[in-house]
């Protein structure tokens, strides 16, 4: 028998059904063990393909930082947003690595959410590597030097609403710069 | 599309992605931003849970000079795809996509990650099955695996679509695009119109929710893929995904070929 006529339609028809099978035990057996870590850091082997499905609440990082004069900064909203470029098609490293920050954002989010009761957001490396974040934009935020403190808090901007009502989800006390933050 | 065309420019175009998101890995690692803020030392706290062995093995692979050097050992396989691709290369491919998506927590471009890891494995289909049944059988196997998952992609992507109300009356799109990376719309932009917001929401949802009929004969195919490459340049456009362009471009060679197969 060649390869050929063992891959015959009908073969082909049984693979694709038991891929469909495989692919629906994968999105169950997802559903309950998603708070695995292994699970969450290996996600790309089990894609779900649901791209941008419904408008949903955003979450937003908003900073103020403290200069040197002891001056505070407004509250200023971190939010990837870029100059259209053609040249971005072949090579786009900033605004892949703003879109990757944001994701850390949503995902601070969803662990505050799961959080149980109790815990210390300080537990939650999306926390830790949120003040990292958050100190490199306060960075921008003072005229020169560093700033003297800075302080975030996590917002949901609710989608499709007008006015847009912000809830605060998180609100740091004033911080001093993170350990080798540069 | 003969088996041969279908997995030679399957090869050439994964090569291409790679590189290209290998390039964007070398210049984010040279930024002190990335670093301070992605601290593998508060990071590693994800990988606390597992062997101590596992860990060590992963601080020394994110460490400064090892990341360089093994996206340069990346780039190197990655071009040696267009090539010939070894068990060697697709084996080193595929760990290295692995632990470079661990350093990311999980994924650095979503689903681009994710179709990358689709074509790497169908790659490893082949490479490791082929001496055992034979480079035709291998390659049907890794064609097949690419093109199931491109369908089933565009199929999820238009079904859950088509289950939102927002989505259907085109309140969706122009809330996804006033919130994209070079959004947001100008306040007088045509797209804000609901007639075209409805009109073009229903184009992608039929067309994604259609794509299995893609694999009617590669007239078909090709003509879904063409739509594809649109689709992805637009959502590029918007968006700035420009890394998805690439990661399915690899799939269209399989889609074409798995249409052939009737």
């Amino acid at each position: 028998m060649s390869s050929s006529d063992f891959f015959s339609l009908d073969t082909g028809l049984w693979l694709v059904g038991a891929y469909l099978g495989l692919l629906l035990l994968a999105l169950v057996w997802r559903g309950k063990s998603l708070s695995s870590p292994w699970l969450f850091l290996l996600r790309g082997f089990f894609p779900n393909w649901r791209f941008y499905h419904v408008p949903g609440n955003q979450p937003r990082l908003f900073v103020r930082a403290m200069s040197s004069t002891g001056q505070w900064s407004d509250w200023s909203m971190f939010m990837p947003r870029a100059k259209f470029q053609v040249i971005d098609l072949f090579h786009n490293p900033l605004n892949n690595l703003r879109l990757v920050e944001q994701n850390l954002i949503d995902h601070l989010n969803a662990d505050v959410h799961a959080l149980p009761d109790g815990q210390d957001l300080s537990s939650l490396v999306s926390f830790a590597l949120t003040e990292r974040l958050a100190w490199w934009y306060a960075l921008q935020l003072v005229p020169q030097g560093e700033p003297a403190a800075y302080q975030f808090e996590l917002r949901v901007l609710p989608a499709l609403v007008d006015p847009v009502q912000e809830v605060t989800i998180i609100k740091t006390p004033v911080m001093n710069r993170p350990t080798h933050a540069n | 599309m003969p088996i041969e065309s279908a997995s030679q420019w399957l090869c050439v175009l994964l090569g291409v992605s790679l590189l290209q998101q290998t390039a964007e890995y070398w210049k984010i690692a040279s930024w002190p931003e990335t670093r301070a803020v992605f601290w593998w030392p508060t990071q590693q706290r994800d990988v606390a849970h597992t062997w101590p062995w596992l860990q060590k093995f992963l601080a020394w692979m994110y460490s400064q000079r090892v990341h360089q050097a093994h996206l340069l050992v990346r780039a190197v396989l990655a071009a040696s795809l267009m090539v010939q691709p070894t068990i060697f290369s697709s084996v080193v491919l595929f760990l290295g996509t692995v632990i470079l998506l661990i350093r990311w927590r999980g994924a650095f471009n979503g689903g681009s990650d994710f179709m990358t890891l689709v074509a790497l494995t169908g790659l490893l289909i082949a490479s490791l099955s082929e001496p055992w049944i034979g480079a035709t059988f291998a390659w049907k196997a890794a064609l097949w695996y690419v093109t199931l998952h491109a369908m089933t992609s565009y199929f999820v992507s238009g079904a859950v679509k088509l289950l939102s109300m927002k989505w259907r009356n085109g309140q969706a799109l122009t809330y996804f695009l006033d919130g994209g990376l070079y959004g947001p719309l100008p306040a007088g932009s045509w797209l804000r119109s609901r007639p075209v917001a409805v009109l073009s929401s229903w184009a992608f949802i039929v067309w994604e929710i259609s794509f299995p009929l893609a694999l009617i004969s590669p007239q078909w195919a090709w003509s879904y893929c063409a739509i594809a490459l649109c689709f992805h340049l637009l959502v590029f456009r918007f968006f700035g995904l420009n890394r998805f362009v690439w990661a399915w471009a690899v799939a269209f060679p399989a889609i074409v070929y798995a249409a052939s197969q009737w």
